[in-house]
């Protein structure tokens, strides 16, 4: 309520020194929805829609606030496979409180720091006024732009102080800060891999999950790289010389920085899916259909490669239940993960976290595909423009908030988004508590002959497995009709 | 693909696990609550900030926790789970 408040009424509180309009109502209400679900999809340029006052204390703070969220109920459902026969899963403020002050914050602070010292803005000053060569008149927009940037990455939130993201130069300069910025994405939900291993005290299980996510992570990058460095079709037929060589890059470079060329734009493409941070250094909209299907895909995986902080573990376990769950099945034994029975009742729950936002990402792209008011809001036609409208309820329902840019934000559209922000946050966010709950109340058995071992490579297998079935065949036949057609056409 | 492309992504690989590893460790001490400063000084903040949200003083004030020694045992680790009574040796 705060934020979208401030939103509204920006224009009459202080550190808008560009004199910053009030923000539009379905937008304001998308924003809110947006950051305090840790999505960031911005239906809007930050750099000449929100004042300072805005950035800073509006959106920010959600940044921090949001990632601390998802960081306490992962502690909490960590707590759920540790703990045996009770119903203590913590206490949400003191583990808030934790993440905020002894992770988020000292973090962040460091990498903001580097990122002035790279050249980012950190400045309450308004727009800078420079002449241009042919003597006109140029608007620079600057602000507090490092501290925003920081949290922005280390946070898994993704929202840019200004509309191109980190492909601009005030947000990401040069090679050094592209690398730390690409670290920083990965930086939490990769230790909360490890984290998860100390905490049940059985770091081979961890090993196992962060060699399923490792996988599904570098297939992506592997299909996105070649894919953009290999050009379009289109693109080859034209004549246009795509070769790489030592004075360029070659293949697709539409909507790249030359700064960072193919490889580093497929690789934060890659990460920033994988993660539900939606940071950009490049446009997925420009990428080739099948380089663009996996920014699509990693987010339709429901954010579970590694995913966002917090909520990218908490996401894996409902994976990993149904893994245990059908290894059971094919070797005759009740199911069990770290020493506890896997029962009807965590099958239930594991199967709503893991199928509810995929369902809910095609229902809502379907109705904005077949209503006239959801149609207005696609730029391009035809198989490009499905994918658009794909990718925008995929990413807002997975709370990724990177977007196929052009898809506009028409109130029909932003309040559609909102719903998906919503309910694609908190109904896996309630349904994780829930299985850490039933876990917490459990006895843990022996391991004994019988139990599938999930501390091995065939384990990480079956996982991959899974995923690949279980959010791969929803995906698929709506991969048919938007990126497949468009790239065999 | 370039080679200079693959050097970068796997010297990425590489420092991002080298960085996600020693993190990841030290995230479990503080939610654990063992990591040195967790219980010090900043430990303030956190009492202040879930004090009002902790289940232990219910139960201190219906005096179960004095008078059945089965319910104080209950009651002593349930208590020192939560976070009023981090940092102190014993139970209120």
């Amino acid at each position: 309520m705060l934020l979208y408040l401030l939103l509204r009424w920006q224009a009459h509180l202080p550190l808008n020194p560009d004199h910053l309009p009030d923000v539009t109502a379905p937008i304001a209400l998308n924003t809110t929805a947006s950051f305090v679900t840790n999505t960031n999809w911005q239906y809007y340029g930050g750099e000449f829609t929100m004042s300072y006052l805005s950035q800073m204390a509006g959106l920010a703070v959600q940044n921090f606030v949001s990632a601390a969220v998802g960081m306490a109920v992962l502690a909490a459902v960590i707590r759920g496979f540790a703990r045996r026969t009770t119903s203590d899963l913590g206490n949400f403020w003191r583990d808030l409180y934790r993440s905020l002050v002894y992770i988020l914050l000292p973090l962040s602070v460091v990498l903001a720091l580097i990122l002035v010292w790279q050249g980012v803005p950190q400045t309450l000053d308004g727009h800078a006024t420079a002449t241009t060569l042919e003597g006109a008149k140029q608007s620079i927009a600057r602000g507090p732009v490092a501290s925003q940037i920081a949290i922005k990455q280390l946070g898994t939130n993704g929202g840019g102080f200004y509309n191109s993201n980190s492909a601009v130069p005030f947000e990401n300069p040069n090679g050094f800060t592209n690398l730390l910025e690409v670290i920083a994405i990965l930086l939490i939900p990769m230790a909360q891999v490890f984290m998860f291993g100390r905490m049940i005290g059985r770091m081979r299980q961890a090993w196992v999950v962060w060699s399923a996510m490792f996988v599904l992570m570098a297939v992506g990058f592997a299909i996105a790289y070649p894919t953009e460095q290999h050009g379009s079709q289109v693109l080859r037929d034209s004549g246009v010389n795509i070769a790489s060589s030592s004075q360029q890059s070659g293949g697709n470079m539409q909507d790249k920085e030359i700064r960072f060329g193919i490889a580093d734009t497929a690789l934060w493409a890659t990460v920033t899916t994988d993660a539900s941070n939606g940071s950009v250094n490049g446009g997925h909209d420009a990428f080739t259909p099948i380089g663009g299907s996996v920014p699509l895909v990693n987010i339709f995986f429901g954010e579970v490669i590694w995913g966002g902080v917090g909520s990218g573990l908490y996401g894996m376990f409902f994976y990993i239940l149904i893994a245990v769950f059908v290894a059971g099945l094919m070797v005759g034994r009740t199911p069990e993960y770290l020493g506890k029975k896997i029962e009807a009742r965590e099958i239930k729950l594991a199967a709503v976290g893991a199928l509810f936002v995929p369902s809910m990402a095609l229902i809502l792209a379907g109705i904005s595909v077949v209503t006239h008011a959801g149609l207005a809001s696609m730029y391009n036609t035809g198989a490009h423009g499905f994918t658009e409208a794909l990718y925008a309820y995929t990413s807002q329902s997975n709370n990724n908030g990177s977007a196929f840019a052009g898809y506009g934000g028409l109130p029909f559209a932003a309040n559609l988004g909102s719903v998906a922000l919503y309910l694609g946050r908190f109904v896996p966010l309630v349904t994780a508590l829930a299985v850490g709950g039933a876990l917490a109340g459990k006895k843990t058995h022996p391991e004994s002959a019988g139990t599938f071992k999930t501390d091995g490579p065939t384990f990480a297998v079956l996982l991959v497995a899974i995923i690949v079935l279980t959010a791969g065949l929803m995906v698929f036949p709506a991969l048919t009709l938007g990126p497949i057609v468009e790239g065999l056409s | 693909m370039t080679a200079n492309g693959i050097a970068q992504i796997v010297l990425y690989a590489v420092i991002l696990t080298a960085l996600a590893y020693p993190l990841g460790l030290y995230m479990a001490r503080v939610y654990e609550g063992t990591f040195g400063f967790v219980n010090g000084r900043l430990a303030k903040g956190e009492r202040a900030s879930c004090g009002w949200s902790d289940p232990a003083p219910i139960t201190s004030r219906t005096g179960r926790a004095t008078q059945d020694p089965s319910s104080y045992s209950a009651s002593f680790s349930r208590c020192c789970s939560t976070c009023s009574c981090a940092g102190r040796r014993t139970c209120p």
